[in-house]
């Protein structure tokens, strides 16, 4: 199992954000990214999530990367409507919802919410979460999904260091036992180098210039 | 401590449950407007009593008592029908411009499309004579192509500047104002006598209702009602905002693009046949989110139904205040709705929990 990057570019508004990244990560780690402000961090998850166009190719176990095996958690995850933290957990399954909702889907919602310490809040509203319950949810519906390439912009930044270290050692990889076949993350990409988040990363990718990127 | 087995209990099986609960709501609104369109049904400048509505209405419009059957059938029925229609098309298109607008204001009335049918109706009022249908084809025919046409030139503006909810919005608050100043010089250059039929079709009315305006609005609400339900969950997915829901592979600005479509063409069969009833597309969808919460599965069909149900009730109250001459509903709906919204917005409120 292994990720692929090569030569990756990004223009944005006429400049290019991203210069030729070419990066190999090995399946079953923690990568942070790491750089300082404006070098291109959140340019290169949202590229290598699909969502910016950018050219190159990203390859997963030498096929290229299908939208459908990974899941990607953006920086600004607020929910400012009243949908329900349930709700919230199945909108993470949206290619498999239907008029009705497989009791399977709810069972895997609740059982990952019960992972995280949220088990009591299923029938809440987002707003009446505190703001780090809300991304604690947000993260785990990302879950939901099984994602084999978890690619994730500062998940943790409303977190305190005690729900920091849970949340990230919930989708460090683990045997494939004790992940339930609820997820199996492989690849955990994670902002910001000064935080807990790079305690728990075997592996980091520094962009020291911007727009460049390569492994230490 | 209870409130700690409350929360314990509710998530045994709170998906299953709470269905069960939305579709109770979902039962009960609709009994609601079974109730409405009785009611309206049985009020009129000529009265009838239940025992004599019941028949008549089982008697089919051929019945023995030629009288009630005209009343009822040839009368009542298309403006109660059309009530139901109307406020259904006006709830699914608000909820739908509220949710890709992520805007709670957002209603025909926002976006501009009822100033826009109203310039149309207008236009033809203002050349009945010179144009070739006759006045009941052709105001609904212009209302509904210049509400169409508001709907392109907001695309338009959309489409050039890169289709954020703000920007749409915002183009159609100006094509709102564009429509009024237009609609206003027409009036302004007006006859007296041409002038008080603008102004009477502005205020929103059921009594220009036939059968055949019925089937209209029927067949394009037949028309998009598989649309909407296909896209009920990205809609949902949609309320998660913006980056959410593109980075769950909602393809927002497609879905955007379609939803716009479908609420103008609602909104425009709406409009056309009754005039300026732009207040339920507003207040319905709050009702419904208030009531059965953000899944469009349940709020979608909950908008619809207090939509008709409140346009039914609104139409039955017109009627009923003022036995002679009836009040246009289009009046009514904010009379009677300001005061809705009020309770709506406190209940919701009180039945958030802290």
């Amino acid at each position: 199992m292994s990720l692929e990057i090569r030569n990756m570019n990004v223009m944005r508004g006429g400049t290019r954000t991203l210069c030729d990244v070419s990066l190999s990560l090995s399946g079953g780690q923690v990568t942070a990214v790491a750089g300082p402000n404006g070098a291109g961090k959140s340019t290169f998850l949202a590229a290598l999530a699909g969502l910016l166009p950018h050219d190159g190719t990203v390859l997963w176990n030498g096929a290229p990367l299908d939208r459908r095996a990974l899941a990607y958690m953006p920086q600004n995850t607020d929910v400012r409507s009243a949908l329900t933290v349930l709700e919230v957990m199945l909108l993470g399954r949206l290619d498999r919802l239907g008029v009705r909702v497989g009791q399977d889907d709810v069972a895997d919602a609740l059982a990952l919410l019960a992972r995280f310490g949220l088990a009591g809040l299923s029938g809440r509203t987002m707003p009446t979460l505190s703001g780090g319950q809300r991304q604690l949810v947000m993260l785990s519906q990302r879950l939901m999904r099984r994602p084999q390439v978890l690619i994730m912009d500062e998940p943790t930044s409303a977190l305190d260091i005690r729900h920091q270290m849970e949340a990230l050692g919930h989708v460090k990889p683990m045997p494939v036992t004790a992940a339930r076949r609820c997820s199996s993350p492989c690849m955990t990409s994670i902002l910001r180098h000064d935080s807990v988040a790079s305690c728990c990363s075997s592996h980091t990718a520094v962009s020291r210039r911007p727009g460049r990127m390569q492994m230490c | 401590m209870t409130g700690m087995t409350a929360i314990a209990s509710a998530g045994v099986q709170p998906a299953t449950y709470r269905a069960t609960g939305k579709l109770v709501a979902l039962a009960f609104c609709g009994l609601a407007l079974l109730a409405a369109l009785a009611v309206d049904l049985s009020t009129g400048p000529s009265g009838m009593p239940l025992d004599t509505l019941l028949p008549a209405l089982l008697a089919g419009p051929h019945g023995a008592d030629r009288m009630a059957a005209t009343i009822l059938w040839q009368l009542r029925m298309p403006e109660a029908a059309m009530a139901a229609l109307v406020g259904a098309c006006l709830g699914l298109s608000g909820l739908q411009m509220q949710t890709i607008l992520d805007n709670p204001l957002a209603s025909p009335f926002t976006l501009g499309f009822s100033a826009a049918a109203g310039f149309g109706a207008a236009v033809a009022i203002l050349f009945e004579l010179s144009l070739p249908l006759p006045a009941i084809y052709a105001i609904p025919v212009a209302a509904f192509a210049m509400t169409l046409l508001a709907a392109g030139i907001i695309y338009l503006i959309a489409r050039v500047t890169g289709a954020s909810p703000e920007v749409l919005v915002l183009a159609g608050i100006a094509v709102l104002f564009f429509f009024q100043s237009l609609q206003s010089f027409l009036q302004y250059m007006a006859s007296p006598e041409a002038l008080q039929q603008i102004v009477f079709w502005l205020f929103g009315s059921l009594q220009k209702s036939t059968w055949s305006a019925v089937f209209t609005v029927a067949l394009i609400l037949a028309v998009t009602l598989p649309f909407i339900i296909r896209d009920c969950w990205q809609l949902t997915a949609l309320r998660l905002g913006e980056d959410n829901a593109a980075s769950l592979g909602v393809k927002t600005w497609a879905l955007r693009r379609r939803t716009f479509v479908l609420t103008a063409l609602l909104t425009a069969a709406a409009v056309s046949f009754t005039g300026t009833i732009g207040f339920i597309g507003l207040i319905a969808p709050h009702a419904a989110r208030a009531v059965v919460g953000e899944d469009h599965r349940f709020a979608l069909p909950m908008s619809a139904l207090a939509g008709a149900a409140m346009l039914a009730g609104a139409s039955a109250f017109g009627k009923a205040v003022s036995p002679g001459g009836v009040i246009p509903v289009g009046i009514v709906t904010a009379v009677i709705g300001v005061p809705l919204l009020f309770a709506i917005l406190v209940l919701a409120r009180k039945g958030r929990p802290a």
